[in-house]
């Protein structure tokens, strides 16, 4: 067993080689224009526009050399620039990362004690109208969507009742992501924005909770 | 039972008080759909980017109030135009700070336009700037034309040169916009001090380095240090960017104290922010409209509008399909690249599009057909040109004049684009393969083989835009975001031989092209060698005109070919509308600025 876990893990950087060449080889498969027209939001302006993006990123370049490139950034822990979230890739991923762990995080309460509690209820009254309750619930969770369901408890407790209003999570999970106490000790993160709503954390963990308890 | 009643009173009590009172009374909150993209104003191509820039920075001249055509000093406390239209001279205003606390100063004004030259990144703003000063498209062409980047560094010393309290700007050849190009946010002045010691250029003549940066490697992408109305607090891409302020402005100070432009990408989320108070201002696509007016109805927004906003859709005609193209019209079952230089099948294509179902179904309502190119609001803009209504016969007698009918006895096939995803656009193109599709009845009674086959096809964005570049794509829906607010903008890039659409359409293609003028009775009746040079022609004339009734003239002269000629086929304005709370004060709508202009808001 702990020789099959070696043998595995001694090939896991080949493995990953071989996918990032892979995908590499995909995307190569694009035109230079096409992939030059991924940095253009609206219409070329000028005849040379898009020229101009494929000699500036080297996209007419043979694919090794692209290739080559890119992996050197990789090693360099340059994992490129993201579009969306206006930061480095890395830097995105660290950023956007606490938030997600508080949802799980609280989202585990309504999952662990709703679900379990629930679950054990319909197992004792087995085929009771207890049971068939808790089976309509748990169907109702997983066949809304989330979104639709998020926005139901958007205009209801935001909207109508003003109790919880949206916006980032608390700072709490991000402290403790910092301070090296929760789940991955070697992140370290920056702290987001310093007014965070304490109790956006309930609403979210609602909406994910329900989901996954149900 | 009395505490009962006590606790409901107190709570009424509470409720009609905090129903009163107007949330962060000081501060104005808009929730928007996009993040911006930087905050370097040579840099910003995007009306998120240019939001925030032009709260923060300020400009030679500046729109006045609700007009596009007339301007008030800012940074130039007066300007003068020479006889010929080339040299532009700026008086530069005295005693204005940045917020880093330096002294605005002519040599200022000088650096930050030639730094903006000298950036020009691939795909941003500032060619328009670079065509009238040096009559290139970019920075790099000019280094070729004039064989040295020394050379080009002399250049901009030359063009663009500080004199005592004066800054003169000499233009390569005589442009009308000019001026509405001045007043962008890309011509931003920056403090030149601060920017060099931010890593910017040094102003010296090896300026290549900071040539065409990508955004992030920007000196100025995330901070900013302006002369504007509000001094950058806080940007968090993806979350929200904040101003507060500026005590030390040289006009009277804003009267809020802060303004935040909150990243809401979720229409319910913008929504209930709205109905909970925490957002005065809203983007509300054009979906969502009937949500808004029901608060509207109950007094708890206001709206304004529908105003004629700067955008355009049409659908356009390439005159000869480049070869290679996936897309290749044939007639006949023979290829055709150069089937739509046919005026009768555009002209038929014109008549067989039911604009005003389109408009209905696709823009609910908010729209209107143009005659020609330039919108409302415009010069050169008059509703009593002729537009092409929906007339079946018309289509038809149009189809059957076709390449000398032989598209009617043989048929055609033609692929109509669009980007996927755009709904609108996708309607447009479904609506016009039903309707000329539906000619295949009547010519198969009339015995003849051969279809009309029109294929609607769309397409990754990606893939859009280059075989768009490549001049492959055949018939194409897309839409126009006006850059400066002059027609220059609309028959530049519809109908000039540089222009964005028209470089991939091909108008040359129609030989020997006999030019009669209808409105500029000056000019003669002459024959040009092809239709895109009588375009350029009239373009370039009007542009360099400087007698705004001559310049109008040839405006209505441009309309007139551009519907005669049938460049294009529904060509409509879209509308806009604001949603606002019933406390904000102060809004109006022009539509050269790119968002919310927090100098002139309060709450109340």
């Amino acid at each position: 067993m702990t020789a099959y876990i070696i043998r595995r893990i001694l090939l896991l950087p080949i493995t990953i080689f071989c996918v990032t060449l892979f995908v590499f080889g995909l995307y190569s498969l694009l035109d230079p224009g096409m992939k030059a027209a991924l940095y253009v939001r609206d219409v070329p302006k000028t005849a040379d526009a898009l020229q101009r993006i494929i000699e500036k990123y080297g996209l007419n370049d043979p694919f090794y050399l692209q290739y080559w490139r890119w992996l050197n950034h990789v090693f360099r822990g340059n994992l490129g620039w993201s579009k969306t979230a206006q930061r480095p890739v890395l830097d995105a991923i660290l950023y956007y990362f606490p938030a997600t762990v508080e949802l799980v995080l609280w989202a585990a309460i309504p999952v662990l004690f709703v679900g379990i509690w629930l679950g054990i209820l319909a197992a004792v009254h087995h085929n009771k109208p207890i049971d068939h309750a808790s089976r309509v619930f748990a169907l109702i969770g997983w066949s809304f969507p989330s979104y639709v369901y998020g926005l139901l408890l958007l205009m209801v407790f935001y909207a109508m009742l003003h109790w919880l209003p949206p916006g980032r999570v608390s700072d709490w999970v991000v402290k403790e992501i910092n301070a090296g106490t929760l789940v991955f000790p070697f992140l370290r993160v920056r702290p987001p924005s310093s007014h965070g709503f304490l109790c956006h954390a309930p609403l979210a963990a609602a909406g994910a909770g329900f989901r996954l308890g149900g | 039972m009395w505490r009962k009643i006590f606790v409901l009173a107190v709570i009424g009590v509470l409720g009609i008080w905090a129903w009163g009172q107007i949330p962060n009374p000081d501060t104005m909150i808009v929730a928007t759909i996009g993040d911006l993209e930087t905050l370097d104003p040579a840099w910003a191509y995007d009306t998120a980017s240019g939001t925030a820039i032009f709260n923060i920075y300020e400009t030679l001249i500046f729109y006045e109030g609700e007009h596009v055509d007339r301007f008030v000093p800012m940074l130039a406390t007066s300007w003068e135009i020479s006889e010929d239209g080339l040299v532009y001279t700026f008086t530069i205003r005295k005693g204005v700070k940045f917020h880093e606390g330096g002294d605005l100063t002519p040599a200022d004004v000088v650096y930050s336009l030639q730094r903006a030259l000298i950036q020009d990144r691939a795909g941003g703003p500032i060619w328009m700037m670079l065509d009238p000063i040096f009559g290139v498209s970019s920075i790099e062409e000019l280094a070729e034309k004039l064989g040295s980047d020394e050379a080009v560094y002399e250049a901009l010393q030359k063009a663009i040169r500080a004199e005592g309290d004066k800054v003169i700007i000499t233009l390569d050849h005589a442009y009308g916009p000019f001026i509405q190009i001045l007043a962008g946010t890309w011509a931003s002045i920056v403090d030149k001090e601060w920017v060099i010691a931010q890593g910017g250029w040094d102003g010296t003549a090896n300026w290549r380095p900071w040539h065409d940066p990508a955004a992030e490697a920007s000196e100025l992408f995330n901070k900013a240090n302006g002369t504007g109305p509000f001094k950058l607090e806080a940007w968090v891409p993806g979350e929200y960017i904040s101003f507060v302020r500026n005590e030390n402005y040289w006009r009277e100070p804003a009267k809020l104290a802060r303004a935040v432009i909150k990243v809401v990408p979720e229409w319910g989320t913008r929504l209930a922010m709205f109905q909970a108070g925490d957002a005065d201002i809203i983007a509300v696509p054009r979906q969502y409209v009937a949500q808004m007016d029901e608060l509207v109805a109950q007094g708890k927004a206001r709206m304004m509008g529908p105003f004629p906003s700067s955008t355009c859709q049409t659908g356009f005609f390439n005159f000869y399909v480049t070869e290679g193209s996936p897309f290749m019209p044939l007639l006949g079952g023979e290829p055709k690249p150069d089937l739509l230089a046919d005026i009768h099948l555009r002209r038929a294509i014109n008549y067989a599009f039911d604009i005003d179902t389109y408009i209905k179904e696709s823009w609910l309502g908010e729209a209107w057909q143009l005659p020609g190119v330039i919108p409302q609001g415009r010069l050169g803009y008059d509703p009593n040109l002729p537009k092409y209504s929906y007339d079946l016969e018309k289509a038809e007698q149009e189809l059957r004049l076709a390449w000398d009918g032989q598209l009617w006895k043989q048929g055609f096939r033609l692929t109509i684009t669009y980007n996927q995803g755009n709904l609108a656009r996708k309607f447009a193109a479904e609506m016009l393969e039903r309707t000329l599709e539906s000619f295949n009845q009547k010519r198969q009674a009339e015995g003849l083989r051969g279809m009309f086959v029109i294929e609607v096809q769309d397409l990754p964005w990606p893939s859009y835009l280059k075989y768009m570049d490549a001049g492959q794509l055949a018939m194409f829906f897309i839409g126009w975001l006006e850059d400066y607010a002059h027609p220059d903008n609309w028959v530049k890039p519809y109908m000039h031989r540089t222009g964005a659409f028209a470089m991939n359409q091909h108008f040359d293609t129609v030989k020997n092209v006999e030019f009669t003028p209808v409105y500029a009775t000056w000019l003669p009746s002459k024959t040009y060698d092809n239709l895109q040079a009588l375009f350029d022609e009239l373009i370039d004339m009007a542009a360099r005109e400087t007698d705004f009734a001559k310049a109008e003239k040839l405006y209505f002269e441009l309309n007139r070919l551009a519907h005669e000629w049938a460049i294009n086929v529904a060509h409509i304005q879209l509308l806009a509308r604001h949603y606002e709370q019933v406390w904000v004060r102060g809004w109006y709508y022009n539509p050269a600025y790119p968002g919310e202009y927090f100098y002139v808001l309060w709450k109340g």
